[in-house]
């Protein structure tokens, strides 16, 4: 008995390997397959508004050559870029076309991850004359001036209120600050008077790029400054924009116009303000102009949202306007792919079924790039405060077009949790030397802030 | 004298054919571990001298630049940092995880079978769970809000709940770390007991020394090479220790609880710096290799 148990045994442990070749099997079928990937964020499967673009689109394109296989992330989006880096470095695990975040675009551009696609794009009517305005082509094209990849949408980023509470400190449904001190003195008013928290925005190491755009820069482009002078490549470091900027931000939490520290510094920190957004505990939610997209009947529903919320625009330092930081993802194709013309005519497919892409830009809040999505009627009705999102874009700018951004990203979130826990001249220091030893010496200029 | 000739010539042959044979036998292993363990520290070790990157110029052109991440690192504040953390990680999980296991040993010593193993067992299942599991269980453990288990308790008392994880992070970890590998030491060290003889804790007994004496003088001299192999088991387990803390505070409020295998992959993988990552990770194999060597050098003492 005991033999035969051994033997029945071995025997699984040998046809469990044999299940490695059952997929590989699968994979080499007859039809070449183009992998589509892209970042799940939420993990909504195959309900997300991404994966129904794609997938309805493919649907129609599929045909005897080629077929799309959709590889959905489920995954953080800083890991994301981190899975992609680790798949594209090798041709056989690279994919074919990846919706990319326009942020790490240029350093891997640099890395030789993409290739150009002037050629293709040349012939591509919808290119040629169906883009809405030259800036939008700004967030696929490297610093060479060479196109990588093809916008798929914009963004702009502001603060939402809730307009009962400012309501109710006295300030008005529709307060708009225009300096920092009227937006300080708001926030200060709604703690005293309101007693709920004032403000949430993006403040942790561990949020990454949202710190850094949808946190940091809004205020520190305010000043009237810029990270890095694109022609030359020259980080401003050491200047006292900067240090303006970091003391912001540590004021706001030293005078507990911010989420208790604990909480915002937690990996968790968007949904408890989201939850506290809705609970009404929380007056101000700064992030982007697609935030309130969350709230539609297809995604997260919050009953009445248009009437609660309303977006205001982030004030320069001493007044004199105001701004907006613009992203957006294109669609890119790896250096690895081995049909790169199939692979560009299902991005045109994309971008000319303008019903899906249309959806596709509802559920998600993102802005179109193409004029007849954003004539669509359904884009219209239906995407909630289009014309804030689209006011914003007349003083919005996009990120440095520079290779060394998304590293350098990483160093103004690390710096700007330092400020919240410790203080600007120690968020400064830091930030000073992490850029001076990624760049060199002879890249930085030194405004000499600190001495 | 034939027989002896004969044998003669068998021993001769036998040994000088055993040491081919023995030989022979050990390839397989010394494949694998030039494989799978010495080839990968080459590698990490050659990288370490580049600017390896997943992403910029770098990742196209390797170059190889020397010490430069080594000089880096000497700079670094967050590798001090990284460095003080890993050491009160690693001498607060050694001490907790041989002195709760010495102790939980000594308890379980001399009750029935029946209580050993179902105590036994309990416990032991703490040290089984995958690390991810422990740290998901600690994590709600020492939650901040007052719905955290330690904070019931202490609330329970009438105390304000503490935030475990960002005020005490560095301590919270230490302590979830010891929970998880206690177990180990408590079965290391309860064979030890058993095997100590009997007779010699009765005769000292027998000449008046209680049982507090008995256990310093008596038994643990007895169990030193155990207590030495456990500790450099337990020590060389911890420096590795990632699983945990980074599920737990992923490394910690403004970088508490960033100890160098946290903070090599969040400069590897969220940087993208693998250069200046395997220069930490080789940082981190000199340290196991320098502890290693000193306790074998206190032992033999």
């Amino acid at each position: 008995m005991k033999k035969y148990l051994v033997l029945l045994l071995a025997l699984c442990m040998v046809f469990s390997l044999c299940a490695f070749s059952t997929v590989a099997e699968a994979a080499g079928a007859e039809k070449q397959q183009i992998i589509v990937a892209f970042n799940d964020a939420s993990d909504t499967g195959e309900n997300g508004f991404t994966y129904k673009w794609i997938k309805n689109v493919a649907d129609k394109w599929n045909n005897d050559e080629y077929e799309i296989v959709i590889q959905d992330e489920p995954v953080s989006d800083s890991d994301f870029t981190t899975k992609m880096h680790l798949q594209l470095s090798d041709a056989s695990t690279a994919p074919d076309i990846i919706l990319y975040d326009g942020f790490q675009l240029q350093s891997d551009i640099s890395a030789g991850y993409f290739i150009a696609l002037d050629d293709l794009a040349k012939n591509w009517d919808g290119w040629n004359n169906g883009y809405i305005s030259e800036y939008t082509k700004g967030i696929g094209t490297g610093i060479d001036g060479v196109l990588y990849g093809i916008p798929a949408f914009t963004d702009t980023r502001c603060i939402w209120i809730n307009k009962d509470i400012f309501d109710q400190a006295g300030l008005g449904k529709d307060w708009q600050p225009t300096t920092w001190a009227e937006l300080m003195d708001g926030l200060t008013t709604v703690k005293d008077k309101a007693g709920v928290i004032p403000i949430y925005l993006p403040s942790s190491e561990g949020e990454g790029e949202k710190t850094t755009m949808q946190g940091f820069l809004m205020y520190y482009y305010g000043t009237g400054e810029r990270l890095v002078d694109d022609a030359t490549g020259i980080w401003n470091i050491n200047t006292q924009g900067l240090y303006d900027s970091f003391a912001l931000y540590h004021d706001i939490y030293a005078n507990g116009l911010g989420m208790p520290e604990a909480e915002i510094l937690d990996s968790h920190a968007r949904n408890t303000a989201t939850e506290y957004f809705q609970a009404g505990e929380l007056a101000a939610y700064q992030y982007g102009t697609w935030y309130a997209s969350k709230f539609l009947p297809q995604n997260s529903p919050w009953e009445g949202f248009e009437d609660i919320i309303a977006p205001i625009k982030v004030p320069m330092q001493n007044g004199g306007g105001f701004i907006s930081l613009s992203g957006g993802s294109c669609m890119a194709i790896s250096t690895a792919c081995e049909c790169p013309e199939a692979a560009f005519s299902f991005i045109e497919a994309l971008f000319e079924d303008v019903d899906s892409y249309v959806d596709y830009l509802i559920g998600g809040g993102n802005l179109s790039v193409v004029p007849s999505a954003s004539e669509n009627e359904k884009y219209v009705s239906e995407f909630p405060f289009l014309k804030e999102a689209i006011e914003y874009l007349e003083f919005s700018y996009f990120r440095p077009a520079n290779e060394n951004y998304a590293t350098v990203s990483t160093f103004i979130s690390t710096a700007v949790e330092k400020a919240v826990t410790g203080s600007a001249e120690e968020a400064l220091a830091y930030y000073n030397q992490a850029v001076t030893d990624l760049v060199g010496a002879d890249f930085v200029n030194d405004g000499g802030c600190l001495k | 004298m034939r027989n002896s000739i004969a044998a003669r010539r068998l021993t001769n042959g036998w040994r000088a054919g055993d040491m081919v044979y023995k030989t022979w036998m050990l390839w397989p292993a010394v494949i694998l571990l030039a494989i799978f363990f010495v080839w990968p520290i080459a590698m990490a070790l050659y990288y370490s001298l580049t600017n390896l990157a997943l992403s910029g110029t770098a990742a196209k052109n390797l170059q190889f630049t020397g010490l430069t991440n080594y000089a880096k690192m000497l700079k670094d504040s967050n590798m001090l940092k990284s460095v003080r953390a890993t050491l009160f990680f690693l001498i607060g999980s050694v001490l907790g995880q041989t002195v709760l296991g010495f102790f939980m040993a000594c308890l379980m010593k001399d009750k029935n079978t029946g209580f050993r193993r179902i105590t036994g067992s309990c416990i032991l299942m703490g040290w089984v769970m995958p690390e991810v599991v422990a740290a998901i269980c600690m994590y709600a453990f020492f939650y901040s809000k007052d719905s955290g288990t330690v904070n019931r308790i202490i609330g329970f008392f009438g105390a304000a709940p503490v935030a475990w994880l960002y005020n005490h992070a560095l301590l919270s970890v230490t302590i979830a770390n010891i929970w998880h590998g206690a177990a180990y030491s408590m079965m290391v060290f309860q064979a030890a007991l058993d095997n100590v003889p009997a007779d010699t804790t009765e005769s000292a007994m027998l000449d008046g020394a209680n049982r507090w004496h008995t256990l310093i003088y008596i038994i643990i001299p007895q169990i030193k090479g155990t207590i030495f192999s456990n500790t450099m088991l337990i020590t060389l387990k911890t420096i590795g220790v990632f699983d945990l803390i980074f599920t737990m505070t992923g490394g910690g409020p403004a970088g508490k609880t960033q100890t160098l295998p946290v903070y090599m992959y969040l400069q590897a993988f969220k940087s993208f710096q693998l250069g200046y990552g395997s220069a930490i990770s080789v940082v981190l194999l000199t340290l196991g290799i320098a502890l290693s060597v000193l306790y074998t050098r206190v032992y033999r003492e």
